[in-house]
């Protein structure tokens, strides 16, 4: 028996996707579904850090690996956010990266693959949830619990 | 890699910025992938979010074993089959 109830009539969200959007996972809490919003953008954001942490910013890179960065981009505003700020700031040209030195080495082999991977898995998630809340009935308080209520489990 | 250098070079990681080296052990990576994809995949999916994490931990075992069989059944076709009859 799911947590909202399915003869509540599945109306368009217009604002609900854009929100998932954003942040992963805060299309669900917008409608309710807080338990899920809250394991989606654990999930996602999980994937995403990690991705960073083992790759660096070099991966997301508009460019060089268009492909992925369209899956990437799924993941939010921090995507093309990422890719913004590295081309800008962080290219070895850059005065930031001439007297400091601060700029990402970019990765090769697995060390370029995996995080990749990490990242646009992470977007194609984030995909889901979007489409997800596009259609998916706003719940009451009384299922934050993620426990139905007995009169309902009783009729199923 | 000698054990004395890696404090070294755990002190010149900077995150965010350095790759890290992953190229002795990256496909140990698969299990949290899997794990974290499990993770959203079935918070989108279930209907009840009672018995949540058991079916997370059931779609994770499900897809690393279907994972280790292909890993076998690709192993057998192409070290062991394919130089004796082909």
């Amino acid at each position: 028996m799911p947590d909202w109830d399915p003869e509540d009539d599945a109306r368009f969200n217009f604002l609900a996707p854009v929100l998932a959007w954003l942040v992963p996972g805060l299309g669900h809490w917008y409608l309710g579904h807080k338990r899920r919003g809250r394991l989606i953008f654990a999930g996602i954001a999980t994937l995403y850090v990690s991705g960073l942490l083992i790759g660096g910013l070099d991966i997301i890179d508009r460019h060089g690996d268009p492909l992925w960065y369209y899956g990437q981009f799924l993941a939010g505003p921090v995507t093309p956010g990422i890719d913004l700020w590295r081309s800008k700031h962080f290219t070895p040209d850059s005065p930031i990266a001439r007297v400091n030195h601060v700029y990402p080495i970019p990765s090769f082999s697995h060390a370029n693959e995996v995080p990749t991977l990490f990242t646009t898995v992470a977007g194609m998630l984030n995909l889901l949830a979007i489409l997800d809340v596009l259609v998916l009935p706003r719940v009451r308080e009384e299922h934050e619990s993620g426990n139905p209520p007995r009169e309902r489990e009783r009729r199923a | 890699m000698m054990p004395t250098l890696l404090p070294l070079i755990m002190l010149a990681y900077r995150p965010f910025l350095d790759p890290i080296d992953v190229d002795g052990w990256w496909w140990w990576l698969v299990i949290p992938l899997v794990f974290l994809i499990s993770m959203v995949y079935k918070a989108i999916r279930v209907p009840t979010m009672r018995r949540y994490w058991r079916q997370v931990a059931k779609m994770t075992v499900q897809v690393m074993f279907v994972m280790a069989l292909m890993c076998i059944g690709l192993y057998v076709i192409v070290l062991w089959a394919a130089p004796r009859y082909f």
